[in-house]
């Protein structure tokens, strides 16, 4: 009703305003009876008396004063003093009377209404936004209220209240998921939340720090896994795989954290000792070789002094193993490789992790005779030649014979068969320049390889 | 019936008959075709045994080698049967010790020849010997082995000899360039056509160990014979370099890789491989059992 009320009142004034302004007595009055339907809302009659009464004569001024109503619609629109409705049916009116110059202004008119009424659905729909604390739909939707609505002031000022409550959710969701260590969506929803933000220091800002802490969330996590399986193999006994674990995942990852190092140190003093524990057993059984490959294995997994020190002395008292020189002459000699043993005719085995196990191989038949050699020079450097002669039980049933000459003169000789028992040998070489060791197999078709153990040549 | 059945079959017999004398299975080739093949057996106690039983060789040992087989430093090598043409051959071999001096070598030649009246073939064995001697300034006499084969009657065929390469030096010759040369000049052959495969043959880790001669009273035949260097676990691994020569001197039609793999998985592999020298064309291949085959079979 109020509505209504306020219609009629601004309708009243316009229409006096158009006969003040007119000062034509005959028509006004004819138009003032067509604006005073408008103002009764009644416009079926204004349009039937409209038809009926008035001529040509009137309709200068007749659509001077409707022009004036119906300009005067979108404010009164605006200011809630009309509906949609009344200006719909105003604007209906004065286009069925077809007045001559009134099309544009009619468009005009209807245009701005309906941006009106577009504007107050946009204020309707932000201020609900808002309320739901959807603060981006808010300021979106804010951001269509019309400068002619009279909410547009309050519109402008909601944008950035928007904008900055969006800002705060958006910080206090991520720093939410930040102390959930969720730090993949803190940063998903930081990043996808920026470009909305004009201004996006803070957001920007609470990027970097959350992308810090996500990094060093990560290597903490990265340094717990390697430390537990680090803490695994050590309990496996397994230090030297522990220490490659510590090692690999300090220089990969450039970690210089005290726990880590703490750990390493540990793992590292007990490596060493039990190493320098290994090696001096090995010592004491006369495996100076083994001992020194241990050694030299375990330099390079973790330094010490005392390994050093153990070389040192190893290096002073060891003998020197067939297998550190080098056969001038070599036909038939065979180095074993490490993960290989061998077997004797007596049953015997013979391992080749030492590095220093060989077989010497002579073959007799219908085509060659091929005896099995191998040749050192030793310039008189030692003084003793040591080692265990067993028979592979790959041999035939053939008689051999192994000789140990030194510069072209027999030194020792040693038959061989498939009975023969491991023999140990020990052969003054304390003049020899050249060693030769030889198999033949003198008489019947076969083949014997003799096993040489364990040799070694004292200084 | 393939290559590889016959070889099988072959193979079976042996087996059946227990004697564990299997010592080669030779292939003859020739223009890169297989004309003939042969299992050699080796002289177990237990083959020795039996020759006396058997003719023509009880016929031979009593007819013609009954001295020189009893003599100290000889022992019989190689007892076989080939058909050749149509005809049954048999094959008697004898080694001479290593340890003989040229001397005892001689004197034992003659006890060879002292029967069979064939002196042109006798002193063409030591004008053979002496050639690949001086070729090679060799410092031993080098005759290694000397046969005969013969017909059903025990009529001698072809006498056999077999000429060492090995012995003078301690070590074994590589047959490189010089080699081709000496050997050609020692029995004035011409053996550029065969120089290429020869010289690939050695690159394939084989080594020339002898010449094996067979001659009769018109013409003579000769065999320079490799043995592959591979010992102990290396024998293991020879199958792609047995592929790679196979194909590189043509004899992939006699022998295909499918062979070889075949040949391999049973325990075989190609451990000598002869040569024709008046026949370029011409090749024997002998498979033997791998070092740790043939033990596992003793």
């Amino acid at each position: 009703m109020s509505r209504k009320h306020g219609w009629k009142k601004t309708l009243t004034l316009a229409s006096s305003a158009a006969i003040l302004t007119t000062g034509l007595v005959g028509c006004t009055n004819k138009v003032e009876k067509i604006t005073s339907y408008f103002a009764e809302q009644n416009f079926e009659e204004a349009l039937n008396y409209y038809k009926s009464k008035i001529k040509d004569k009137d309709r200068e001024e007749l659509t001077a004063a409707l022009r004036e109503i119906i300009l005067a619609l979108p404010e009164q629109f605006a200011a809630d003093e009309i509906d949609y409705e009344l200006a719909r049916k105003t604007l209906d009116t004065v286009e069925a009377m077809h007045l001559s110059g009134m099309s544009e202004d009619l468009l005009v008119v209807r245009a701005k209404i309906q941006t009106l009424v577009n504007s107050k659905q946009a204020w309707l729909t932000a201020e609900q936004a808002f309320a739901d604390g959807d603060f981006l739909a808010a300021a979106a939707s804010y951001e269509r209220v019309d400068p002619m609505d009279p909410n547009h002031e309050a519109a402008v000022e909601q944008i950035a209240k928007s904008f900055a409550e969006y800002e705060a959710s958006i910080l206090a969701q991520a720093d939410a998921l930040a102390t959930q260590d969720d730090y993949d969506a803190a940063i998903s929803l930081l990043q996808e939340a920026i470009p909305n933000l004009e201004d996006a220091a803070a957001l920007e800002s609470r990027l970097e720090e959350i992308t810090a802490a996500a990094e060093e969330f990560r290597l903490a996590e990265e340094r717990r896994a390697v430390l537990a399986e680090a803490e695994e193999e050590a309990s496996n006994g397994n230090l030297e795989e522990a220490l490659g674990i510590l090692d690999r995942y300090k220089t990969q990852s450039g970690d210089s954290s005290a726990e880590l190092q703490t750990l390493y140190d540990q793992y590292a003093a007990d490596y060493i000792n039990a190493t320098l524990q290994q090696v001096q057993e090995i010592m004491d059984a006369g495996e100076y070789g083994e001992a020194l490959e241990i050694l030299e294995h375990a330099r390079q997994v973790a330094e010490s002094e005392q390994f050093d020190a153990l070389l040192a002395e190893i290096e002073a008292v060891r003998p020197v193993y067939l297998s550190e020189l080098r056969a001038e002459e070599r036909d038939r000699f065979e180095k074993i490789e490490r993960n290989e043993t061998l077997k004797d005719t007596q049953g015997n085995s013979y391992s080749a992790a030492s590095g220093n196990l060989f077989q010497l191989n002579a073959t007799k038949g219908s085509w060659t005779s091929e005896p099995g050699m191998v040749e050192y020079v030793l310039n008189s450097n030692y003084s003793l030649l040591s080692g265990v002669v067993a028979v592979d039980d790959e041999s035939d049933s053939v008689k051999s014979e192994l000789t140990i000459e030194g510069d072209g003169v027999v030194l020792y000789t040693l038959p061989l068969s498939v009975s023969t028992e491991p023999t140990t040998v020990s052969v003054d070489i304390s003049t020899v320049n050249v060693l030769k060791i030889q198999l033949a197999i003198p008489e019947n078709d076969g083949k014997l390889i003799a096993i040489l153990s364990g040799f070694y040549l004292e200084k | 019936m393939s290559l590889l059945k016959r070889i099988q079959s072959s193979l079976l017999t042996f087996g059946q008959q227990g004697k564990d004398s299997f010592e080669y299975l030779g292939l003859t080739v020739r223009k890169g075709e297989l004309v003939s093949y042969k299992v050699y057996e080796n002289p177990t106690p237990r083959v020795e045994a039996e020759l006396g039983k058997q003719l023509p060789y009880r016929m031979l040992l009593d007819k013609y080698f009954g001295r020189f087989a009893a003599a100290s430093g000889v022992r019989i090598c190689d007892v076989s049967e080939s058909l050749l043409d149509g005809e049954d051959r048999y094959r008697l071999v004898f080694t001479l010790d290593r340890r003989l001096s040229h001397r005892e070598k001689e004197q034992l030649l003659t006890y060879f020849f002292e029967n069979l009246e064939l002196p042109e073939i006798c002193a063409a064995v030591r004008q053979d010997a002496a050639a690949l001697a001086q070729s090679f300034d060799m410092g031993v006499w080098p005759l290694q082995q000397i046969g005969v084969e013969t017909d059903v009657h025990a009529a001698i065929r072809v006498v056999k000899y077999y000429l060492d390469l090995t012995q003078d030096s301690g070590r074994r010759r590589a047959c490189d360039r010089d080699f081709v040369d000496r050997l050609g000049s020692a029995f004035a052959l011409n053996l550029e056509p065969q120089a290429r495969s020869l010289l690939q043959i050695a690159q394939h880790r084989y080594r020339p160990v002898f010449v094996g001669i067979n001659r009769d009273t018109e013409n003579s035949e000769r065999k320079l014979y490799f043995k592959s260097d591979a010992f102990g676990r290396q024998t293991e691994h020879v199958l792609p370099m047995s592929e790679s020569l196979v194909e590189l001197c043509g004899w992939e039609r006699v022998v295909t890789k499918a062979d070889l793999g075949a040949l391999h998985k049973q325990g075989l592999y190609l451990e000598g491989i002869a040569s024709t020298l008046e026949r370029a064309d011409e090749w024997r291949l002998y498979f033997a059992y791998l070092p740790r085959w043939r033990h596992s079979r003793v």
